[in-house]
């Protein structure tokens, strides 16, 4: 029923774009597919510790209040069909195993872009995303970094109600740079002076991946800082396909009452020499639950290898659950990987430490909880990027 | 200044002061010792209103603009706000919070509650600096997270820079000697004698005469199992020095 409406949705803002018979063809044919595959159950090892149920019972209307805003000086931006078509095609070829959400978002390229950082430039790219009026909103974004070229990523994600669908690849060329930022909010669905926000965030609904197609000596990093939503599944895949390749990929959630997050993460060396990092840090209040998946998968090529991971969370409720996961394939035998996980409460020393200095228990929770964050913010390079990142956890 | 009535405290059912009377007056130095396990410490956190100790009876006298106030029912930091200061045995390490932005934070919370002018960043990182100066830490400490990765000695040093920054009226050092090595014993100890004045008091645990010589106090008493059972001059830290508390211990039980 649900993957029905939610068909009839695409379908309906699909005709009222600009696109042709064949392509419309397509959608419908996959759309089809789709609804007789079904929503992925949570038999699917991928999908073991986050429900969607939730998802299913809920009625998503077209995108009409919504917002997504791709602002850049310096890309070079493509939003035709026949490209943004060409592309999912070379895309697929790029990672062929794309899961349900990633299918479901290829059904529309409706608010799809290409982007482009010309080889030996720099460039900035702020993405900001307004979810709102229980709207269905997809994306993908193709991002091409050519040779020695750099770009930073500020996406914002302000998610009052709805579902956002998004999917983002990027190829970074030879010795290419990528730092993003993700931060994103839960906005209260009334004004700002209502103070019985315990439902904020219930009813939003964020499904999204990125994937990578990392080329030599190309370094990626990601780092995310947010707040949870009903559902909200990050899946990060980096695929290091060239000797050298970099990626970091990090997270710091403080999990709004009743609200989750589910990071799936994985990072894949396919050459040697690689190097990879995953670290993840959740603060979990009453009724909130965070789910870290984690996957180093080491081909055997890949020799000199080398992959690290960590996840820690600080329950601050009786009430909450963490579920962590590493998982390493590794088939090369000269490699480093490395995996641990860190589950506690706050530490009353600390905290009293810190009061008999004067603050009182809210400031010293506080500065706790900010510095606890900032060892994640920390990891980022660009000066601007550190800066909004700081400033978004000192809010 | 700090009046100690009849002061009895409990950990998890273990009663370990058990009728304690200390009265402390501005401008004074006290000093107390005694053996292991006597309650020292508990007397230092009780004092500084420590969450794990039940106070079961007595009262806690703090002078609060010129009236004696009863302190036991008051939360840690409000006793902060008020003037009390412990400088822990083993003082706890916070990663990811500057040792400038606790200080910075603390000093402007205290300011604020007495009334007084906070300090914007450069003036405050620049009175700090010279409070470095006395205490022998490199400036650059102020950058790292409080007491991460310092070795002891440092740790104590940054104890004692708490209390030159935070200029309170009581402090409490409970053995802030410890682990230091001969010169960072008089650095510290140099600290302390430019805080104390007229207007406020010290309150010092230790096991050891040596700092005694840096630090003149007024007052000895000696703390065993939960109660002060003698009280004298600086003398009779150099007996105990001497003898032990064999001759005290005995006579009191």
């Amino acid at each position: 029923m649900f993957l029905n409406l939610l068909k009839e949705t695409i379908l309906h803002s699909t005709l009222e774009s600009k696109t042709d018979s064949a392509s419309m063809q397509r959608t419908q044919t996959l759309l089809n597919q789709l609804v007789v595959e079904g929503l992925p159950r949570r038999q699917e090892e991928e999908w073991k510790y986050t429900s969607l149920k939730t998802l299913e019972g809920t009625r998503f209307e077209k995108q009409l209040q919504s917002q997504l805003e791709v602002v850049s000086q310096e890309c070079i931006l493509d939003s035709s069909l026949q490209e943004l078509e060409q592309k999912e095609l070379d895309w697929k070829t790029k990672i062929p195993s794309q899961d349900f959400f990633d299918r479901l978002a290829s059904a529309s390229l409706s608010r799809s872009y290409i982007l482009r950082v010309p080889k030996n430039t720099s460039a900035a790219l702020d993405l900001n995303i307004f979810l709102a009026g229980q709207e269905y909103l997809n994306s993908t974004l193709f991002i091409y970094i050519e040779t020695a070229a750099s770009l930073e990523v500020v996406e914002t994600q302000r998610l009052q109600s709805g579902f956002l669908n998004q999917r983002i690849f990027i190829h970074l060329e030879k010795n290419s740079r990528c730092e993003f930022l993700r931060l994103m909010k839960i906005k209260n669905e009334t004004s700002e002076n209502n103070l019985s926000s315990s439902a904020a965030g219930l009813g939003t609904f964020f499904i999204g991946s990125l994937h990578t197609y990392q080329e030599q000596d190309s370094h990626f990093k990601f780092v995310q800082l947010g707040e949870g939503a009903e559902v909200y599944r990050q899946n990060v895949h980096a695929h290091l396909k060239a000797e050298g390749a970099n990626a970091e990929i990090y997270g710091f959630n403080l999990l709004k009452e009743n609200l989750s997050v589910d990071n799936n993460i994985h990072c894949n060396h396919w050459k040697g020499f690689s190097t990879s990092h995953q670290f993840f840090k959740t603060i979990l209040n009453l009724n909130t639950k965070s789910v870290f998946q984690g996957r180093i998968f080491i081909e055997r090529d890949a020799q000199k290898s080398q992959a690290q991971q960590l996840s820690k969370s600080l329950m601050l409720s009786e009430k909450c659950t963490v579920d962590t996961k590493p998982q390493l394939d590794v088939f090369a035998d000269d490699v480093k990987a490395t995996h641990g996980a860190a589950i506690g409460h706050l530490d009353k020393d600390e905290l009293f430490y810190l009061q008999s200095r004067g603050l009182s228990p809210e400031q010293a929770l506080g500065l706790l909880i900010s510095a606890y964050g900032l060892e994640i913010a920390g990891k980022l390079e660009g000066k601007k990027l550190l800066t909004r990142a700081q400033k978004y956890l000192q809010t | 200044m700090l009046q100690i009535n009849n002061l009895k405290a409990q950990i998890e059912g273990n009663e370990i002061l058990k009728g304690l009377n200390l009265t402390v007056k501005a401008g004074e130095v006290h000093a107390i010792m005694g053996p292991n396990g006597s309650g020292k410490s508990t007397l230092a956190k009780v004092v500084a209103g420590h969450p794990d100790y039940e106070v079961t009876a007595g009262e806690i006298l703090l002078d609060i603009n010129l009236k004696q106030k009863n302190i036991i029912e008051m939360e840690p930091y409000k006793r902060a706000r008020e003037g009390i200061f412990l400088a822990l045995q083993y003082p706890i390490e916070v990663p990811g919070v500057s040792n400038l932005t606790l200080l910075h934070t603390s000093f402007n919370e205290v300011c604020k509650h007495q009334g007084v002018e906070e300090m914007k960043d450069v003036e405050f990182r620049k009175f700090v600096e010279k409070k470095c100066d006395i205490v022998g830490l490199n400036p650059s400490f102020l950058d790292r997270s409080v007491n991460e990765g310092f070795s002891g000695g440092e740790k104590k040093k940054n104890e004692i820079l708490q209390l030159l920054v935070l200029n309170p009226r009581i402090a409490l050092l409970d053995e802030t000697d410890s682990g230091l090595d001969i010169d960072a014993l008089r650095v510290v100890s140099e600290g302390v004698n430019q805080y104390k004045n007229s207007q406020n008091a010290v309150i010092l645990i230790t096991h050891y005469q040596r700092l005694l010589e840096y630090i003149k106090p007024d007052y000895i008493h000696v703390l065993y199992q939960g109660q002060i059972i003698e009280s004298g001059d600086r003398t009779l830290a150099l007996k105990l020095e001497k003898e032990g508390y064999d001759w005290l211990t005995q006579r009191h039980s």
